[in-house]
């Protein structure tokens, strides 16, 4: 059991809910970061399953396991974030070209409007 | 010719005060009929005034939307408001809007959805730069392997639309960067027609063209090439749904 980084799950699972509670960061979204926080939380009470992972899936060298997990888990994060900003900056170019339609049309109401008037 | 269609010519500008003024001056001259439209991207200079002088419609972008975004701007408006063709035009001078009508003109009599001007079907026409005819090359035999169909000049921005097309490219949400071989080649692979039209153009007077230097094109290339094999394995995926 290493303490060490048994604290630094719980803190960081503690710190999650009380963003969550903040509303800065949405339930749907901390998902994946609670469940990372939980698979090191595991591994630093149980270090043991280390090996015996890294038996299973034939690594030799135990501690490498942890880097592969961590890299799968950022990778998976950062396409997944890649993924929301597309379909954010979809829809941002969305917005902005109806908003540009409807100002030329809105300018061109009023001054037909303004040389109605006259 | 006379019209009972509702024509749009659209024309994407940035920073073209300098030869604008010729276009719209051969527009009235040349295509009366046609209602003109320019999508001011953001331009830093004063092509707006320049617009709005000759009492031509103006929109202006609210962030530079660069050039593929700016053209689909002006195809919504266009099927937003009832047009049955639109005429795409470049900004730059470059393209004769006399040539337009040869383009509409073949868009009645074969029934085309998408008719687009070609530099390279007689030659002459256009000394192009030296990328640009690779690239052009590449990608003519690119859409022949996909789709056995000859398209001499798929990276030409001066194209008519019909209101079948109007509608789709209005509707596209990932609308391409480059709107040039990746889009015909999928417009062609879901059975839209597309045709060519031999036309005149001419070299560019002033400004910069949006490909110029050694590594955009480079970069152009790649992305294309990548967006066309994207494409022809997302049409087989539908081909074999249906």
């Amino acid at each position: 059991m290493n303490y060490f980084f048994i604290a630094i799950a719980v803190i960081f699972i503690i710190y999650i809910f009380i963003v969550i509670r903040k509303k800065e960061f949405s339930v749907e979204e901390s998902i994946f970061w609670v469940f990372g926080a939980i698979v090191s939380l595991i591994l630093a009470i149980f270090p043991k399953l280390i090996d015996k992972i890294s038996v299973m899936l034939n690594i030799a060298y135990p501690p490498s396991l942890l880097f592969l997990l961590a890299i799968v888990f950022l990778l998976f994060i950062n396409f997944r974030n890649t993924k929301k900003m597309e379909k954010q900056n979809e829809k941002i170019i969305e917005l902005a070209q109806r908003l540009s339609i409807m100002e030329y049309e809105v300018d061109k109401l009023k001054k037909e409007e303004t040389s109605d008037k006259k | 010719m006379k019209e009972k269609f509702k024509v749009l010519v659209v024309i994407p500008a940035y920073n073209e005060a300098q030869n604008i003024q010729k276009v719209f001056d051969e527009l009235k001259r040349d295509l009366p009929y046609a209602d003109v439209l320019v999508i001011n991207d953001c331009s830093k200079d004063n092509t707006k005034e320049i617009v709005e002088k000759n009492g031509i419609k103006c929109i202006t972008t609210v962030f530079n939307f660069r050039y593929a975004r700016a053209v689909q701007t002006g195809i919504k408006y266009a099927y937003k408001n009832g047009y049955d063709y639109v005429i795409q035009l470049d900004g730059d001078g470059q393209h004769i809007p006399k040539e337009a009508d040869k383009l509409v003109k073949r868009m009645k009599e074969t029934n085309a959805d998408i008719v687009i001007g070609s530099r390279y079907l007689e030659k002459g026409n256009y000394n192009a730069p030296f990328f640009r005819k690779i690239g052009t090359g590449f990608f003519s035999f690119l859409i022949k392997l996909a789709c056995r169909q000859k398209i001499s000049d798929p990276l030409s921005g001066f194209q008519v639309l019909n209101r079948r097309v109007i509608e789709k490219y209005s509707k596209i949400g990932e609308y391409p960067e480059y709107p040039d071989a990746n889009l015909v080649i999928d417009m062609i692979m879901q059975g839209y027609k597309v045709e060519e039209v031999s036309i005149k153009m001419r070299n560019r007077e002033f400004g910069e063209s949006m490909h110029g230097g050694i590594i955009k094109p480079i970069k152009y290339m790649l992305l294309m090439f990548y967006n066309v094999l994207v494409i022809m394995l997302n049409n087989i995926g539908r081909r074999r749904k249906k």
